[in-house]
């Protein structure tokens, strides 16, 4: 039965390193392809309004009074010729609405918003005395899909963006997330960026003025696994338009396809609830319609620095995972849904969602065989070596792939501090994320509810 | 068992080796890559106030670059002051710079290995506007293993600089070329290369001509106008469309008859560019058709008819009447939103 049980997480584990080595290969072609490349010369042209689409950047906040300040104070200073902020206050209990008041002289206007998408009431809409373009929703509370949805019926451009409430872009990003949308002349229907830990850069006024890493081994490894995720996940399954998840900490959206697949759902995951039904319609509508991650767009969030926080998030984020793949369980290994059916579902749903379940057997088959001695003291061994390939190797591989082609660290020693820790990722970090996970599969089987919130510091100084 | 075993041991330990030697070169290559770049900001200290002197006044001799870190120095330099300072005088002496010390350096660029470095080559020469490296230029084009990327910055170079056979590099151009390209190339003609594209409108296909009609509008040729006024008498609605959409963006005052017939047509964006128009040639005997239209079923049109009526002389009179005695709910709704609006800019 151990031996069965064995060669069973054995065999998974060598697909699932198959298909990220796979992720792993394309991602360094078309990473390096752009290697060098002017970082300005490409967008300068995009800075004429003529020629862009005017965005509306949308900033859901719950009692965010700690980060929303740097939150909005970034997006005043971003780069981009016509756009306008839409801070949506979802009935937050502290002094969000307030803080927004103060520092933005708000004043209260009158505004037809057209109803497209269902929404809790909307009590009040307030505009900038010193920024014409910044306006705040004060809503009843709906949760984050809810104030999104709000946000949309609110807004004015063709295109929507979501930030989260607890991040700061940097002030090219929108023109870069938005070049993919006016290249392909609108059959780019969505475009995520790239999103970075902001624990241990310096960042004043909303804007990120040095690069740095936490001393922190929990941030750090988060770091890297924002790395991994984002360079070798994200760019591998962009190329051949299989991307699902466009995170909610930055992303630009068609407002008419979101409006068209009816909007932010009340899911845990919703951003990547979004994605699969933008997938699904594109399908079923047979039309040609891309969805694109750009890897240099840089939004910095902030990461959680103690185990319960992390481990409230992790939980959180793998209950979503489930609750997206369910409602689209139609999809699962479906012709007709092309490789969103045949690849990207199924890698969601036995790498992405049950990966940690096997990876848990195998720990587990670790420790009973290292108790049971002798006989199975080999497959111990085999299984060892084999998370070490599955985790430490690609997270070290995900650093040297940063420092190779995208280079935001500036510090050596921030590359050798990433490049050590990447190298004990299996012999804790993964474990740790792994049971969390496991946890968030229990939460949804027991139908557990509730959002784990933060408690957030505040980027900004 | 034993034989995975070693092979296992034998393949992590092979990994790491491959790792950590790459981990060393990176590490190297940074620390070199750190001292490469404070050496290109010390010549660029060095170079600041004789490139400035030059550039402003002409009157100074500019030390040849000899280093690939002082060719680097000097071009960020030129391109720095020529974002800053352009204007005519400036921009040919940086010209007669780049094209005196930077041809030879820009032609191996053109020849990288890496797409990078050649794009930025291209992006420095349209920059720079360095004609002297048009055969290069053309010879790149004709190559087969050419990116869109790149095919689409050699045409915008083409263009700029006015070439010949660009009419048949426009015809060659595929299905990866999109109306935004098409936009930035015709941006870059001059009136003659441009009425020359008009004159061949039909000749385009669909990408180029809807670029065309968008860039009368965009760069306000007026030239064209009544070219436009033909193409609103096309059966396709979206030649229509652009086309008053473009008259819009030059504030072209149509008749109220013909514009009449825009605001009723059954394509609301037609109605909608139709009211756009209106809002920037503010034409009285317009009103009871835009009123009429402050109660479409379609949003963005009742929202453009009330702004349209805002524009008129006397808008918050107008929008105040809706408001109080029009007989539908959303029409009320937008007129009051646009009388708040005309009131926030009074």
């Amino acid at each position: 039965m151990i031996k069965l049980a064995a060669m069973f997480v054995f065999f998974f584990m060598i697909a699932v390193i198959l298909f990220y080595t796979f992720l792993l290969v394309v991602s360094l072609v078309q990473l390096r392809r752009m290697y060098e490349l002017d970082e300005w010369e490409p967008y300068e042209e995009m800075l004429d309004v003529s020629y862009t689409k005017p965005v509306s950047i949308l900033v859901p906040a719950y009692n965010e009074e700690a980060g929303i300040f740097a939150t909005v104070r970034s997006l005043l200073s971003i780069e981009y010729p016509e756009y306008e902020i839409v801070v949506i206050n979802d009935g937050s209990t502290d002094d969000t609405l307030e803080r927004l008041k103060n520092d933005f002289d708000l004043i209260p206007i009158k505004r037809v918003i057209r109803e497209q998408l269902k929404t809790k009431r909307v009590r009040a809409v307030y505009r900038s005395r010193k920024f014409s373009h910044l306006f705040v929703i004060d809503k009843e509370n709906g949760g984050k899909a809810d104030a999104l949805n709000a946000g949309i019926n609110f807004s004015t451009y063709p295109y929507v963006c979501s930030i989260d409430g607890d991040s700061v872009i940097e002030r090219r990003a929108f023109l870069k997330v938005m070049k993919p949308i006016v290249d392909s002349d609108e059959d780019v229907i969505a475009s995520g960026g790239s999103v970075r830990i902001a624990n241990g850069c310096d960042i004043e006024k909303g804007e990120v003025v040095r690069i740095g890493l936490s001393r922190q081994p929990l941030v750090i490894m988060q770091v890297i696994e924002y790395l991994r995720a984002f360079l070798m996940g994200r760019i591998g399954l962009s190329r051949h338009n299989l991307l699902l998840i466009v995170s909610g900490a930055f992303g630009v959206f068609s407002k008419q396809w979101v409006i068209r697949a009816g909007g932010y759902a009340h899911t845990v995951g919703e951003d990547m609830e979004l994605v699969v039904r933008l997938h699904r319609l594109i399908k079923e509508t047979n039309t040609n319609k891309k969805i694109v991650y750009v890897p240099d767009p840089v939004c910095w969030t902030e990461a959680p620095e103690s185990m319960t926080d992390l481990r409230k998030q992790r939980r959180r984020w793998h209950r979503g995972l489930l609750e997206s793949l369910w409602l689209h369980r139609r999809m699962w290994f479906n012709p007709r849904y092309g490789s969103i059916g045949l690849v990207s579902m199924p890698y969601f749903l036995l790498i992405e969602f049950l990966g940690p379940v096997v990876e848990l057997l195998g720990y587990i088959l670790i420790i009973v065989s290292l108790i049971l001695g002798d006989v199975y003291i080999e497959f111990a061994i085999l299984l060892f070596l084999v998370s070490v390939l599955y985790g430490s190797i690609f997270s070290m591989a995900a650093v040297l792939l940063e420092e190779w082609t995208v280079r935001k660290f500036s510090g050596v020693s921030d590359v050798v501090r990433l490049f050590f820790y990447s190298l004990t990722e299996t012999l804790w970090y993964r474990p740790l994320t792994v049971l969390w996970r496991c946890e968030g599969i229990i939460d949804a089987l027991l139908k557990r509810k509730g959002w784990g919130e933060m408690k957030r510091k505040g980027v900004s100084k | 068992m034993l034989n995975e075993l070693v092979f296992f041991t034998v393949i992590l330990i092979a990994l790491f080796t491959v790792l950590f030697a790459i981990f060393l070169y990176l590490v190297v290559r940074k620390r070199k890559d750190g001292k490469w770049k404070r050496e290109v900001e010390t010549y660029k200290q060095l170079y600041e106030p004789v490139l400035f002197r030059y550039l402003a006044y002409g009157d100074e001799q500019v030390p040849a670059p000899s280093s690939s870190a002082q060719h680097v120095a000097m071009m960020e330099l030129l391109d720095h002051f020529m974002r800053v300072l352009a204007n005519g005088g400036i921009k040919e002496r940086a010209t007669t710079l780049a094209e005196m010390y930077f041809v030879d350096y820009l032609r191996a660029q053109l020849a990288h290995r890496r797409l990078g470095r050649r794009m930025n080559a291209l992006f420095f020469i349209e920059d720079f506007y360095l004609c002297s490296l048009i055969h290069e230029l053309e010879a790149m084009y004709e190559q087969k293993q050419l990116t869109t990327m790149e095919k689409r910055q050699l045409l915008k170079m083409f263009a700029l600089f006015q070439h010949p056979h660009v009419y048949e590099y426009m015809k060659q151009t595929d299905e990866s070329f999109t109306q935004f390209d098409y936009r930035l190339i015709l941006s870059r003609m001059d009136d003659h290369m441009f009425t020359k594209m008009v004159d061949h409108f039909f000749d385009w296909n669909e990408k180029i001509q809807y670029a065309l009609i968008d860039m009368i509008g965009i760069m306000q040729k007026l030239a064209h106008v009544s070219f436009l006024r033909t193409l609103l008498r096309h059966e396709q609605s979206e030649y229509r469309i652009r086309a008053l959409k473009a008259l819009a963006e030059i504030a072209f005052p149509l008749d109220s008859a013909q514009l009449r017939i825009h605001l009723h047509s059954p394509v609301w964006q037609e109605r909608l560019m139709g009211l756009r128009l209106c809002a920037r040639i503010r034409q009285y005997e317009l009103v009871e058709t835009i009123k009429e239209l402050v109660k479409d079923r379609v949003f963005s049109v009742r929202s453009q008819a009330a702004e349209a009526l805002l524009r008129m002389p006397n808008g918050l009179a107008i929008l105040e009447q809706i408001a109080q005695t029009s007989d539908d709910r959303y029409a009320r709704d937008m007129a009051l939103e646009w009388l708040e609006r005309g009131r926030e800019n009074d």
